[in-house]
């Protein structure tokens, strides 16, 4: 496992340094993408897969934080690295209360509520014009690399891996009982997955926004939560950097395949999370590895 | 002020018709199956485009379109039980969990929804009224195709809870959702009361969405932003309980018919989405519960 | 009539029954006990197919019946009864009996639930009551009934005088025992020591998942180890309800 750990840390490395060796500006793309993407998957690895609080909101964290970052920069002129921070803490704050109600939720029940914050989210993007520019969205606000989102991952992975926060997320995810009665407080993680994770999509928001230059309703919709839940199912659940991988991957995919047709990319995405739900629990991440 | 009361309140209840068809399929396979389809929006969308496919290319008469609705999205619900769902609970082994299920049926709304934009392309297609003509009831104006939605929801609406009152498969249904062991011990051969159900509720979906058609024109993802309502609506109802779902749906058309009276019409839908918050806060179970917790 | 050979079963990856066989014949009466966590229902459960067996062989009439579906080995001729929450609580009476009949033609049905009816007039009259507003007996009763509405050849009974009192497990067996004089064979896990060894023909002792005695009542009572072990020290003294 600490070889495709490691394997997969060098597979983000090398995206980071592909735009260097091959510096041809379509590589780069895909390369900062693909690692923004990763961010954004590893967040809600942290959440759904290490605590097992499954959330289909994520969507609505990464808007808040790219919304955040764009408004910060174009209507207060903040600098881009301040526009971030604001970014996620807005996306932190929400990820925090969400998480206040969510304790009491289990199951499908806490995904509904998660995909109904995120649609909330994704209405007033829509229509709350003076701020958020209604569904053209904002435009023309200072940018930024990148690629801070592989170092971000590398961040996180150390949080989850090494800390006794990651392992109380992973007590949790196996037996919540069991982890209060080893004196574990459940809430106290839980609610701090919650910030953590909605904090790192957040940023992932707005890194984003700063790449791409264009913030609008859509990334708040369905689009954003399938791809981000096929990268982890795909990559695998509760590894961190199986889902990276899947990221990586399916963002690459998703993007080659537009050189095929626009049009055939999700239904690659849909067709490889029902194949991989179904039949390779684990993702990626599970294969070679004895059940 | 009592007539533009009395406007939106019909406006309301027609909207409520439609709410209450794709709803109640929904509800209906969550009781029976466990499973909440994600993809439900996705069939109301292939209804869409079977009852173009039927009267503009085809150049039948409306009334067949529908009826193709109605059988393709059945015949394409079918198959979702035995080639998805069926081997996903093979591997899980009866062990509840249900957002499997939900990134499963996620998967599956995902793949359907870009397959259509692929067979079908992405432009908004026409589809000409089965009814043309307006009411006029003075206080406000219906169109007939939305009347005409309104009233075939209400007659399958009606089969559909005579068939689980009386006919014996509609009791085994029943049966299957409130104890599925017991069930089996009748002779009631679950994987098929699954297909069938499931079939059922997504085939409500699809003859709504070749009546709506020529309202909200044929896209890929019509159906979507009714399918996440429509989870509003079921967990205000009670998820799991088919006459919950039709009362909610109307509770939340005529609440967001009225509210246009305060508020601007594109917040409309928060109000579905503020509910369901709320109702999952407070009382999971919705209105009128589920009728067994399993 | 019904064999089980070395039947290994459990829930997921847990195996609960290691090692378990029994025959039913013809007409019999055949009881299972033995300690909580033993195995019994679990056995039980296989039989009728709620639970794949990982290993071993079950067969109905010499035809292997092993991996198939409960509601397959019920049109074999089969009824379940489960320990508790077999009927369909919040369903009437009536529709209750009705889905009895789920596999019989509507004129089978109509003469089979009249016929339960005139057997048992206070079924008629709460026809139209939930089946959970009745009481815990009425409730056992009710199941029994259903189940023998399709005239099943063999019943599994999964602790058939569970929390019922004394009055109503002695109608209970005393219905059991015309059943079975009428031709119907039975496997009847018990907790009720006394209540079956009154009944059986045969009776069969799980103990840890495996086969610790069979033999008939009168083979067990006389064996001291049995007696100590699984009908209670002091055979005589022990009550009902053991």
């Amino acid at each position: 496992m600490k070889t495709r750990a490691r394997l997969t840390l060098a597979a983000v490395g090398v995206a980071a340094l592909l735009p260097v060796l091959l510096p041809h500006p379509f590589v780069l793309t895909i390369a900062t993408q693909a690692a923004i993407w990763a961010l954004l998957a590893a967040s809600w690895d942290l959440l759904s897969g290490y605590t097992g609080q499954i959330s289909f909101g994520h969507a609505g964290f990464f808007a808040l934080g790219a919304y955040g970052a764009a408004v910060a920069t174009k209507h207060a002129d903040l600098s881009p690295w301040l526009g971030l921070l604001v970014g996620a803490g807005v996306a932190a704050a929400v990820g925090l209360l969400t998480g206040f109600p969510a304790l009491r939720l289990r199951g499908h029940y806490l995904a509904l509520v998660t995909l109904g914050l995120a649609e909330i989210i994704r209405l007033v993007a829509q229509n709350w014009l003076e701020v958020t520019g209604g569904p053209f969205g904002i435009h023309d606000f200072r940018s930024l690399p990148g690629l801070p989102a592989g170092a971000l991952v590398a961040a996180m992975y150390q949080v989850c891996e090494r800390t006794s926060a990651g392992q109380a997320f992973r007590a949790i995810r196996e037996d919540e009982v069991l982890a209060q009665t080893l004196g574990i407080d459940t809430t106290r993680y839980k609610l701090l997955a919650f910030t953590l994770s909605s904090a790192f999509a957040g940023l992932a928001g707005g890194l984003y926004a700063y790449y791409v230059q264009l913030v609008n309703p859509v990334i708040a919709g369905a689009a954003t939560t399938s791809l981000v839940i096929g990268m982890v199912v795909f990559g695998g659940l509760g590894t961190l950097w199986g889902p990276v991988l899947g990221a990586l991957l399916l963002y690459g995919l998703y993007e080659g395949l537009r050189f095929v047709g626009v049009v055939y990319n999700l239904v690659a995405v849909g067709f490889v999370i029902m194949v991989f739900v179904i039949f390779f629990p684990r993702g990626l991440a599970g294969l070679g590895r004895s059940a | 002020m009592l007539e533009s009361l009395l406007e939106f309140l019909i406006q309301g209840v027609v909207l409520g018709g439609l709410y209450a068809l794709f709803a109640v399929g929904l509800s209906l396979i969550f009781g029976v199956l466990d499973v909440i389809n994600v993809a439900h929006g996705e069939f109301f969308a292939v209804g869409g485009y079977l009852a173009f496919a039927a009267v503009v290319l085809l150049h039948l008469p409306g009334a067949a379109g529908v009826l193709g609705a109605a059988v393709g999205t059945f015949l394409l619900g079918l198959c979702v039980y035995p080639l998805l769902i069926a081997p996903l609970k093979r591997r899980l082994g009866g062990r509840p969990q249900g957002p499997l299920y939900l990134v499963l049926t996620l998967g599956l709304s995902t793949f359907l929804q870009s397959s259509l934009l692929a067979l079908a392309g992405g432009d908004y297609l026409r589809v000409p009224p089965q009814v043309s003509g307006i009411l006029d009831l003075g206080v406000t104006a219906v169109s007939h195709q939305r009347l005409l939605v309104l009233a075939v929801a209400a007659a399958l609406l009606t089969a559909l809870f005579a068939f689980l009152r009386f006919h014996p498969e509609g009791l085994a249904v029943r049966a299957v959702a409130l104890n599925p062991d017991a069930a089996q011990a009748m002779g009631i051969n679950l994987p098929r009361i699954f297909s069938l159900t499931l079939a059922l509720g997504v085939a409500l979906a699809g003859v709504g969405g070749a009546l709506m058609a020529p309202l909200f024109n044929v896209y890929p993802a019509v159906g979507f932003p009714l399918t996440i309502k429509a989870f509003a609506i079921t967990i205000l109802g009670g998820m799991g309980n088919p006459v919950g779902a039709l009362v909610a749906s109307f509770l939340i058309s005529i609440a967001e018919s009225l509210s246009v009276m305060v508020i601007p019409s594109q917040w409309q839908s928060l109000i579905a989405f503020a509910v369901m918050i709320v109702m999952l806060l407070v009382r999971p179970r919705g209105l009128l519960g589920r009728a067994v917790s399993r | 009539m019904l064999e089980l050979e070395g039947v290994r079963s459990g829930y997921g990856k847990l195996e609960i029954v290691q090692a378990a066989s029994l025959q039913v014949g013809d007409g019999a009466i055949v009881g299972i006990i033995g300690p909580n966590g033993a195995g019994k229902s679990t056995l039980l459960k296989t039989a009728f197919g709620y639970l794949p067996p990982f290993a071993g062989r079950i067969a109905l009439d010499g035809r292997e019946i092993a991996g198939r579906r409960p509601d397959e080995i019920m049109r074999l001729g089969v009824g379940y009864l489960a320990q508790a929450g077999g009927l369909f609580a919040e369903m009437t009476v009536h529709d209750n009996l009705v889905l009895g009949g789920y596999t019989v033609s509507r004129a089978d049905k109509r003469r089979a639930i009249e016929a339960v009816y005139t057997r048992f007039p206070l079924f008629r009259d709460r026809g139209g009551q939930l089946a959970g507003a009745l009481s815990g007996g009425e409730q056992r009763l009710l199941a029994i009934a259903r189940a023998l509405i399709v005239r099943p050849r063999l019943l599994l009974l999964d602790e058939p005088s569970a929390a019922l009192a004394p009055r109503f497990i002695d109608l209970i067996y005393a219905s059991l025992v015309a059943l079975n004089r009428d031709g119907l064979a039975m496997l009847i896990v018990e907790q009720n020591v006394e209540a079956i060894l009154a009944v059986a023909h045969r009776v069969f002792v799980l103990d840890l998942g495996r086969n610790a005695f069979d033999g008939t009542p009168a083979e067990l009572r006389a064996s001291d180890r049995i007696r100590r072990l699984y009908l209670g020290e002091d055979e005589a003294a022990a009550g009902p309800g053991l």
